[in-house]
């Protein structure tokens, strides 16, 4: 028999996990590791969900998982690998970004650098405000000011050199 | 280029992804997660007892996503040797430990090589008959990661496995670890160290990472200068790191160390 927490989280996630997947998509570029980040957050989510579901931040809850645990694994050595552990898998391959899906826009976001590219994300993408972005990644309003000042910098040119 | 522009042009971009797995799984997924929970704040005794007998027996909640988690077989003594064979002989349980296959056995074995850095390990090891290297630290979701050095593979990069570690720890983390503000990480992306954790005063004071990259790095207040040059293998090694008195210095600094052309500013 399912639980009120089985019950809320599968609607939950029936109606967000195309969403979140997305957001993870725009900060890792890769479908099969977007898939594995959002499956690590949603399962952390499903543990605190008694707290979160209360307090109505179960999106701020993933989306910050998305953001700093992928940030970890992206701090890795150019000759590092990543073995499955307790709470991953057996790494899927990773499938070229289909031709339809490529875009000279997203192949510049993929282009910054990570924590650029978060701000992207976060800021201008899904809207949040510099306190909460900073708030996101750990990093303070001026940073993501920064951040976001060059990356839109980046960005702008390569709209402009698509559209010329 | 508006906010609006860039919103929309972002939704356009990013598109929806192959087909998403059924929430059931997830569900599956997060009850895993909690009865690892469970099991992890439960006594040291049983904490014990339970991970070694869901180890024995198959990597207990070592799956997939997607597997279910409806009572399924003992996993067969088979499928625990190809789980070992994944892992290359060795894993973290789930108490952050290292656990070995039976078939592995460790040469040497060195704790907390990374300073910063408790989990990471450095090992020397044999597995089915193949010696090789890692360096290993628990990452932030649960899976881990190593730097390997198998026979055969980049056979010149080490002479031992004293230089391997020195060499493996510099580049643990985002390629530069140092002492300092602990927090200050550097990062290789694409070729050329990127900054992360903290506010890049300066950008790289040398053109095109051709000979090196000087940083100024400011974070909580502390001001370094950071000084990388390239090694053969696309590998950087820690060149320099000094407290920066001012912003001003960075250039003589650089100059001084012979990196920049007399009478060439810093960007």
């Amino acid at each position: 028999m399912s639980s009120a927490r089985d019950t809320e989280f599968t609607a939950y996630v029936a109606a967000r996990q195309g969403h979140l997947r997305r957001v993870a998509y725009a900060v890792v570029g890769d479908w099969a590791l977007a898939e594995d980040v959002l499956q690590t957050a949603l399962a952390k989510l499903y543990v605190a969900w008694p707290r979160l579901h209360r307090d109505g931040r179960e999106d701020a809850y993933v989306r910050q998982i998305i953001v700093r645990c992928h940030l970890d694994e992206r701090r890795r050595g150019w000759f590092r690998r990543e073995r499955p552990g307790l709470d991953g898998h057996d790494g899927p391959g990773r499938a070229p970004l289909p031709l339809e899906e490529s875009s000279a826009l997203f192949d510049a976001l993929q282009e910054l650098p990570p924590m650029q590219r978060r701000v992207v994300v976060l800021r201008h993408w899904l809207g949040l405000s510099v306190e909460e972005t900073a708030a996101d990644l750990q990093i303070s309003t001026g940073t993501v000011k920064s951040y976001s000042h060059r990356a839109l910098d980046r960005l702008r040119t390569t709209m402009v050199d698509r559209d010329a | 280029m508006t906010g609006m522009d860039l919103r929309e042009e972002l939704e356009g971009a990013i598109g929806d992804g192959p087909p998403l797995p059924a929430p059931e799984v997830r569900l599956a997924a997060g009850r895993a997660a909690l009865r690892r929970r469970r099991a992890g704040v439960g006594a040291g005794a049983v904490v014990l007892v339970v991970t070694l007998a869901s180890f024995t027996l198959g990597m207990g909640d070592v799956r997939s996503p997607g597997v279910t988690d409806s009572p399924s077989a003992p996993p067969t003594v088979g499928a625990v040797a190809e789980e070992w064979r994944k892992a290359g002989g060795f894993r973290f349980d789930l108490g952050g430990n290292l656990q070995f296959s039976p078939d592995a056995v460790v040469h040497e074995r060195r704790d907390g090589v990374v300073p910063g850095v408790p989990s990471s390990i450095a090992l020397d090891l044999t597995f089915l008959g193949e010696r090789s290297w890692h360096l290993v630290r628990r990452g932030g979701s649960g899976n881990w990661v190593d730097i390997v050095r198998a026979p055969g593979e980049e056979p010149a990069m080490y002479r031992d496995f004293g230089e391997f570690v020195a060499k493996a720890t510099f580049s643990l983390e985002q390629g530069v670890r140092f002492s300092g503000p602990e927090h200050i990480t550097l990062e290789t992306v694409g070729g050329a160290p990127q900054v992360a954790g903290a506010e890049v005063a300066t950008g790289p004071v040398l053109r095109e990472g051709r000979r090196g990259f000087g940083f100024e790095v400011e974070s909580g207040g502390e001001r370094v200068f950071v000084l990388l040059r390239p090694e053969p293998g696309d590998d950087w090694r820690l060149e320099r790191i000094q407290a920066a008195p001012s912003r001003a210095d960075l250039a003589s600094w650089v100059r001084g160390l012979g990196w920049l052309p007399t009478g060439e500013e810093a960007p």
